[in-house]
């Protein structure tokens, strides 16, 4: 039945993947200093100067513009047509950077490549930093590598949630339930084995995700797996029971797809599992440690070896996780085929 | 946005600290202070709390540092050479929020020491802000995106999915065994979808003006022309997939795919025109990159690479075939 679910096979494989690809091509190129090209000009007065441009156009991510004169440079930067006019001679180099587009995305980050690009390599500062790295295990940890734990927490979500509204709602308008309650197959087992194929169908997909990462973007974990199968059912589960939850306030079932579509839609956002919860304002970050998926996140995070946590903190979010889920699928399963009997 | 960072200065303050706690000073007060600073005393303390997440990155004030830096100052306004005072940064690696209060705090002392810098070298690079005549605010650069994000849930979901769904429910032929015209019947299901089109693009500007400040003057004829164009596209798109797409399950497949496909890669949130080949090609054939830019481009926002006009050549050109598609292949019923 669940293969025949086009829907259900979607979310719970299809879509994780495509997240995957979509967010591992966007992000992968760690070198680059923003996802999207700047527009710059450049003026050099000598032409051996001109070996600076190759470069430039790496950093700038597009085919810098010559002018014939700085005020012409100035101009454009002015009239907004330029993010940035460069000036190369042999006694100065100046980088004229629009006081408008500070705000942009990235600028002020491609800003400071390209003027510590364009210094000269004995230039000293005062201060140096030393940078300490705090990792949990040996291998090189990229930001990728926390965006595909994202992907697999949403994957858990994704396939939890739509199962169960899937079972519970749409299976129900449809008298499937009905027609089971008739065979003298118990409810509790029904729903466990509907639990069972999910969890089977969960882990699938979590290690296909791990497994396409590794070999698409060459992402690194130093995977405990017994954690990791731990955390993914546990995930699951309580996302199940989500699920049941929101089959049992939402009769229909195109009320209920629409809520779970509504409170993923929630969860990518504001869970800290594409962007950091840093980012957001303070009412904002309250409301993502409030959303189950930050904790699967965060346990996810650790199975693979990114994240930092206590062994009572790790215990403390996966029974929590599980409870949720087992109460919520037993009570609100209940109550689903309770209400089939009348 | 503010990053917590966690923050050792021991006994520290001479000339070298208390120009770096100046300088945090400035980047932590005011809105517009980046940083959130926290003091600890014993450096374990501090990283147990960027282990638990409390803090992003950890600045170390060395006990040797406030003699380094004078030592350095000094030689250098000799022109000597000089041992640069270390400052140490406890970062988790791979984390963004700890990368980003690196960077930030790399640019500090790169600032200080420009400043203390008597005799510019040749070699320094000098930086100049120039002023322009339009200044780009990202929260009028993310309005748009919001919109565009809105219509086409309506278009995929409220058109497409729903047409699908009546057509399998049978509700379309028997709206067909009535008075009504095709025509009519296509009028008031797209009219309805305009209005609750139109409720949520008043609803998005109201909060974009008033709750995030965006700029008012961007809200004139030129962007609500503009938002009923992209209405029509969307719209059209999702007659077009109604009309491909037979199943109800098929239907919800693709339209959850496009959705979220279309959201990401059409720079709706973030400039994607730099992202690799392999999904930068969706980028430019996506009509609501152009619908995006066309917004952006009316007030000099736009960060795409390519001219304006294609901001309307090819949504135009997207609806056109869309419009063919439904006309040809529309069922109002489901095959025998």
């Amino acid at each position: 039945m669940f293969f025949r679910d086009k829907l259900t096979l979607f979310f719970s494989i299809g879509f994780p993947f495509l997240f995957l690809l979509i967010f591992g091509f966007v992000f992968q190129d760690e070198g680059s200093v923003s996802p999207s090209p700047y527009r710059y000009a450049y003026l050099v007065q000598n032409g051996e100067l001109e070996v600076w441009i190759p470069e430039l156009d790496k950093v700038f991510k597009s085919k810098g513009m010559p002018v014939s004169s700085v005020e012409e440079g100035l101009q454009k930067l002015r009239g907004g047509t330029l993010d940035a006019f460069i000036y190369l001679s042999d006694s100065e180099k100046r980088f004229y950077g629009r006081d408008g587009s500070r705000d942009q995305p990235y600028y002020s980050a491609f800003v400071e490549v390209a003027n510590k690009m364009l210094s000269t390599e004995d230039e000293k500062f005062l201060i140096a930093m030393e940078n300490v790295e705090y990792r949990l295990g040996e291998q090189e940890v990229t930001s990728l590598d926390y965006t595909v734990t994202g992907v697999i927490a949403i994957s858990l979500l994704t396939t939890g949630m739509f199962s169960a509204i899937s079972i519970f709602s749409v299976q129900k308008k449809e008298g499937t339930l009905r027609r089971i309650q008739v065979t003298p197959v118990p409810g509790s087992i029904f729903v466990l084995s509907m639990a069972s194929t999910r969890l089977i169908v969960g882990l699938f997909s979590t290690f296909v995700i791990l497994f396409f990462s590794r070999l698409i973007f060459h992402t690194n974990y130093q995977i405990r797996w017994i954690l990791l199968t731990i955390t993914s059912t546990s995930g699951l589960i309580s996302m199940l029971g989500l699920g049941t939850v929101i089959s049992f306030i939402f009769n229909k079932p195109v009320a209920a797809q629409t809520a779970g579509s509504l409170i993923m839609t929630v969860m990518m956002f504001f869970s800290g599992v594409y962007f950091p919860l840093d980012f957001l304002p303070n009412f904002l970050k309250v409301l993502g440690r409030a959303l189950p998926t930050y904790y699967v996140a965060l346990a996810v995070r650790y199975s693979v070896g990114l994240e930092f946590l206590s062994k009572i903190g790790y215990t403390t979010i996966v029974l929590s996780l599980a409870t949720f889920g087992i109460l919520a699928l037993t009570f609100a399963g209940y109550f689903s085929f309770k209400s089939e009997i009348r | 946005m503010k990053l917590d960072v966690g923050l050792i200065c021991g006994e520290s303050n001479g000339l070298g600290s208390q120009i770096l706690m100046r300088a945090f000073e400035q980047l932590s007060t005011g809105e517009d202070g980046i940083i959130l600073l926290h003091r600890f005393s014993e450096l374990e303390e501090a990283i147990e709390a960027m282990k638990k997440r409390q803090v992003v990155a950890v600045v170390e004030i060395p006990d040797d540092f406030d003699r380094d830096f004078v030592s350095a100052l000094l030689k250098q306004r000799m022109g000597q050479d000089f041992e640069s005072a270390i400052l140490k940064i406890h970062t988790i690696p791979g984390k963004e929020t700890s990368q980003l209060a690196l960077q930030i705090l790399q640019s500090i002392t790169g600032t200080i020491s420009d400043r203390m810098d008597a005799n510019p070298d040749a070699g320094v690079v000098e930086y100049e802000l120039v002023e322009s005549s339009t200044t780009f605010r990202y929260v009028d650069w993310i309005v748009p995106g919001i919109v565009l994000m809105a219509l086409m849930t309506v278009g995929l979901f409220g058109v497409g999915t729903t047409l699908v769904y009546m057509r399998r429910k049978g509700l379309l032929k028997r709206l067909r065994t009535t008075p009504l015209t095709n025509a009519e019947l296509t009028f008031s299901l797209l009219a309805s979808r305009g209005l609750i089109m139109a409720m949520q693009v008043v609803v998005i500007c109201l909060y974009a003006v008033w709750i995030l400040k965006a700029d008012r003057s961007h809200f004139d004829w030129q962007f609500f022309l503009w938002t009923a164009f992209s209405g029509v596209v969307v719209c059209s798109m999702g007659t077009a997939i109604a009309s491909l797409v037979k199943s109800l399950e098929g239907v919800e497949v693709v339209t959850n795919t496009l959705n979220w496909v279309l959201m990401f890669l059409s720079g709706l949130y973030f400039p994607v025109f730099g992202v690799p080949w392999v999904v930068r090609w969706i980028v430019y054939i996506s009509p609501i990159t152009y619908l995006a830019e066309g917004y952006r481009g009316f007030y000099g926002l736009s960060l795409a690479p390519y001219p304006r006009f294609l901001n309307l050549l090819v949504p135009t050109l997207w609806t056109i075939f869309f419009l063919v598609v439904t006309i040809t292949r529309f069922r109002w019923s489901e095959e025998v």
